[in-house]
């Protein structure tokens, strides 16, 4: 990308994050073009599509569509593309009891090499609006943390990046894990205190797993993963913060789904993670708790009561 | 001292004059005549050239290697220009350099005590005490001398005529080396495959007209030269340029093959700077020059038995680097590298190597000077009880990949994971444009590293020795819960297996590999694969016994007993990554689980 030159950037996916991005892409100046099935009234600058091809015209491709789709998307998308394009995906889930991340299945199904994720508490809102905010690209190369920020960057996002992919990876998903277990504490209404140490023990529960992966233990204790966190809980317009609250007095997980609205990242990740994490001898009592309320093997109250008595 | 003059070696002469004149020592009729004789000196200390007395003939579709000898002065040239170049400029980076290179051999040669030591202190010491008082210009020489002196000493020399008689002759000079009063035998009689080759040679054959070849091996013992060149000979592909560890060379007639195969020196004892950018741009520059060639991702041998996982970028990078250069350069010749593995039912040196593992945990701190491989009663020992044992050794190439991680086809073109041809150069494109940019290729090198280490695993070929090693450490392990790794292995004799126990659980895993083999994860030995178990523990056993100083097991009326547990430990490490796997399900699944946490590199 060469700066100053606006550019065309691509968009696999039209939901509300895919919509925010074209819409922080137009406002650095470049030209968009979203992949998407469904209609929506595209604002100022911002194409739509329904052509792969027109996707893989564009050198800096975002993937925005969620994990468990990106299996038919990407190999059907991989056909068009080349070793040129850049690729960065936007989601926070994983796939399967190996916990494959989206970069894997990317470099799986396309000739794609220079790929990256972006990760931390940047959320549609925010990047709709160009209201201050933050995140972290995580990629091997440097010339796509560039791209990214040539496509979306503005003097209120601040974009950090790191080498250490999957740990940006594993923390994005991990902190959707945490946070279900925070809207339940909170649901239980069990106060602030409860809620600082089981999100803590999250993480660092989480991180554990993302070195076990592959990743670095820091990598949990920066944007990806305790600034997301935050920004989670804080916000409390997270759906996975609104599953937990539903979940918290006995609804079932679909109903709580369908109550929180958007699409969650993987109903099933907490019980992939527990699983991973079992196997290896990690500790995972924080997420084996959500896995466990989310399949309603057991009640909340019992679970996280439990989870509090520990030492 | 100065009737004595006389008396001295030429080479002492002219390093004397040299210290004292500079390089106008060579101009007076005393500097001339030390000139000649320290040629004589030099020209002694020299691996030895056979005269051409016939010019060269190269036929069309000769391998580059080839024409290797015209072009090795050049070679030598282009590398002691580039790495000269880096330092014009930044006077303090050439002084540190120069610093570095005579601080670390002053230091070097002044605990070592042999022929090399007088020589070379005096001009190194020198050197190190003057270096503060010479100016720009001569310091700049002084660099210019150092790296001439390490690249001449490196670069190697390759001749036709020894590679054609050495066609023919290698399997017989293998064994014949080590034991010279068989040599008619070998020559007149047959020859049993010590060593199978397996894998990709086909495709590797119809690429290496082509494209270049980088070959890279997993490391066990400095054995691997000798097996790969035997390798490569019989599998009639083409010769390659790599660099083999001088102890390679001490054997005068191995070294005399050694370095007229290709095989560039490289002395692990030198820790200098210079030293290893020599190393670096030397094979950075065959590698541009299309030559195949050969390096060992893992830098050293595997100390504990285990398949290296963490791989040195070093060399890779520099590969990456020359193609890359080359593709922006409009010379796209492809280049393809084959990830290979050196599998040994009895590893020469492996009890110095768990040894060493054991004591600092996988740090491979220091070269290990005296070990079986250094002394020749060991090596003899060790290839008379090997050349009896067919497919006692099995190297087995990979499916070769392009620096982007993506396969060859039967063309030569690069097909992506998802099996759609791919155009390498588009990997290096900005906006359409062919860029070079470092940052890239360094990333582009860590993901070659993970690719290599991922497909040593796919192809590391299982021994009976190994397989046998790790039924018998596994039930080692079950028995002794309590313990700790390094306390396990201190139970000698102490632990006893069930003959039928451990042929029954040596046929399941059998079965299991063979499964493994059919899902990718691994490859099996034709003796494993066609065996019986009955058969297969009975060859380990014989094995186990005669080779190593120390009996790995022996077996005592129905029993077998666990007498060496650390060479048990070395051997069953080749299977680490398929441990769990072979014992899911099974009682012995949580011990198994413990040998492949144990295992570390």
């Amino acid at each position: 990308m060469v700066t100053g030159k606006p550019s065309s950037v691509a968009v696999l996916g039209g939901g509300p994050f895919g919509q925010a991005l074209a819409q922080a892409i137009v406002r650095a100046g470049n030209r968009v073009v979203v992949w998407t099935r469904g209609g929506w009234i595209a604002p100022e600058g911002v194409q739509q599509t329904h052509d792969l091809q027109r996707v893989a015209g564009c050198e800096l491709i975002f993937v925005a569509v969620p994990s468990e789709r990106t299996a038919d998307c990407i190999p059907q998308l991989g056909q068009h593309l080349t070793g040129e394009h850049l690729m960065v995906h936007v989601s926070r889930g994983l796939l399967g009891s190996d916990l494959k991340t989206v970069t894997e299945v990317i470099r799986e199904h396309s000739p794609s090499k220079r790929v990256g994720v972006l990760a931390g508490p940047l959320v549609a809102d925010a990047l709709r609006k160009g209201a201050p905010a933050g995140a972290v690209v995580g990629s091997r190369f440097p010339e796509v943390s560039r791209a990214v920020r040539e496509a979306i960057g503005g003097p209120k996002l601040q974009l950090h990046s790191t080498e250490d992919v999957i740990g940006a990876e594993v923390a994005a998903a991990a902190v959707g894990v945490v946070t279900v277990m925070a809207g339940l504490v909170s649901g239980l209404g069990l106060g602030h205190a409860a809620l600082a140490v089981l999100c803590t023990r999250g993480i660092v529960e989480s991180s554990q797993v993302g070195v076990a992966r592959g990743g670095e233990h820091n990598t949990f204790m920066g944007l990806a993963g305790l600034g997301d966190l935050i920004s989670a809980i804080t916000a409390r317009d997270r759906p996975e913060l609104s599953l937990g609250h539903a979940l918290s007095d006995g609804t079932s997980v679909h109903e709580a789904a369908r109550e929180a609205g958007t699409h969650i990242e993987g109903t099933q990740l907490a019980a992939h993670i527990a699983a991973y994490a079992k196997r290896r001898g990690i500790p995972h009592t924080i997420t084996e708790g959500v896995a466990q309320v989310v399949s309603n093997h057991r009640p909340a109250r019992e679970v996280v009561h439990q989870l509090l008595a520990q030492s | 001292m100065g009737h004595k003059i006389a008396h001295w070696t030429g080479t002492q002469l002219w390093y004397a004059l040299e210290s004292v004149h500079g390089e106008k020592g060579n101009a007076t009729a005393m500097g001339k005549l030390a000139h000649l004789r320290s040629w004589v000196g030099r020209a002694r200390e020299r691996p030895l050239r056979l005269p051409h007395f016939v010019p060269k003939r190269s036929k069309p579709g000769d391998p580059a290697i080839f024409g290797f000898n015209a072009d090795r002065d050049a070679i030598v040239h282009e590398v002691i220009r580039r790495v000269c170049q880096q330092y014009d400029g930044d006077p303090r980076a050439m002084e540190q350099a120069i610093n570095d290179a005579a601080f670390h051999e002053t230091r070097r040669l002044a605990s070592q005590k042999d022929l090399e030591t007088k020589n070379q202190l005096g001009f190194w010491s020198t050197s190190l005490r003057r270096l503060g008082r010479l100016p720009l210009e001569q310091q700049n020489r002084l660099l210019m001398r150092i790296v001439d002196r390490f690249a001449r000493d490196v670069a190697g020399n390759f001749d036709t005529r020894v590679y054609r008689v050495a066609a023919r002759m290698t399997p017989r000079i293998v064994k014949g080396i080590m034991k010279p009063r068989t040599i008619p035998e070998m020559l007149l009689g047959g020859d049993p495959t010590v060593v199978r080759v397996e894998g990709a040679t086909d495709l590797l054959r119809s690429l290496s007209r082509t494209s270049s070849l980088i070959y890279v091996p997993t490391h066990s013992s400095n054995l691997d030269s000798i097996v790969l060149a035997h390798a490569l000979l019989t599998a009639s592909l083409p010769p390659v340029i790599y660099g083999a560890g001088k102890n390679l060379f001490t054997n005068p007639l191995i070294s005399f093959f050694m370095h007229n195969l290709g095989a560039y020196r490289v002395d692990r004892r030198i820790r200098a700077q210079l030293y290893k950018e020599v190393l670096k741009t030397y094979a950075t520059v065959t590698i541009e020059r299309g030559y195949h060639s050969l390096f060992f991702p893992g830098g050293t041998r595997s100390r504990s038995g285990a398949v290296e996982q963490h791989l040195k970028l070093g060399l890779l990078g520099a590969a990456v680097e020359a193609h890359t250069r080359n593709m922006v350069n409009g010379r796209p010749k492809p280049l393809w590298f084959v990830p290979t593995t050196i599998n040994y039912a009895l590893v020469l040196e492996a009890e110095t190597l768990i040894e060493d593992h054991l004591k600092a945990r996988g740090k491979a701190r220091y070269i290990i000077d005296d070990d079986e491989f250094s002394q020749a009663g060991r090596w003899l020992a060790f290839l008379r009880k090997v050349v009896n044992l067919s497919g006692a050794c099995v190297v087995r190439f990979g499916h070769p990949v392009d620096a982007f991680g993506n396969r060859a086809d039967g063309d030569g073109r690069s097909i992506s994971p998802q099996g759609v041809e791919v155009d390498p150069a588009s990997y290096l494109k900005n906006d359409g444009q062919l860029t070079y940019d470092p940052d890239r290729n360094k990333a582009y090198t860590h993901e070659l590293g993970e690719l290599i280490a991922s497909e040593y695993k796919h192809n590391t070929v299982v021994m009976f020795s190994q397989l046998v090693a790790h039924v018998m450490f596994r039930h080692l392990v079950a028995q002794t819960p309590e313990l700790d790794l390094f306390m396990r292995l201190r139970h000698r004799g102490e632990v006893a297996m069930p003959k039928q126990q451990l042929i029954s659980e040596v046929a399941e895993a059998a079965r299991r590999l063979d499964r493994l083999e059919a899902q990718g994860a691994i490859r099996v030995s034709y003796r494993v694969r066609h065996k019986t178990a009955e058969d297969i523990v009975g060859d380990a056993m014989a094995a186990f016994d005669g080779y190593h100083t120390h009996r790995m097991a022996r077996r005592v009326e129905q029993d077998i007993v666990l007498t060496h547990p650390p060479l048990l430990y070395f051997y069953q490490n080749r299977l680490h990554h398929v441990a769990e796997a072979l014992a899911h399900g099974t009682r012995v699944e949580a011990a198994a689980r413990e040998t492949a946490r144990a295992t570390g590199w």
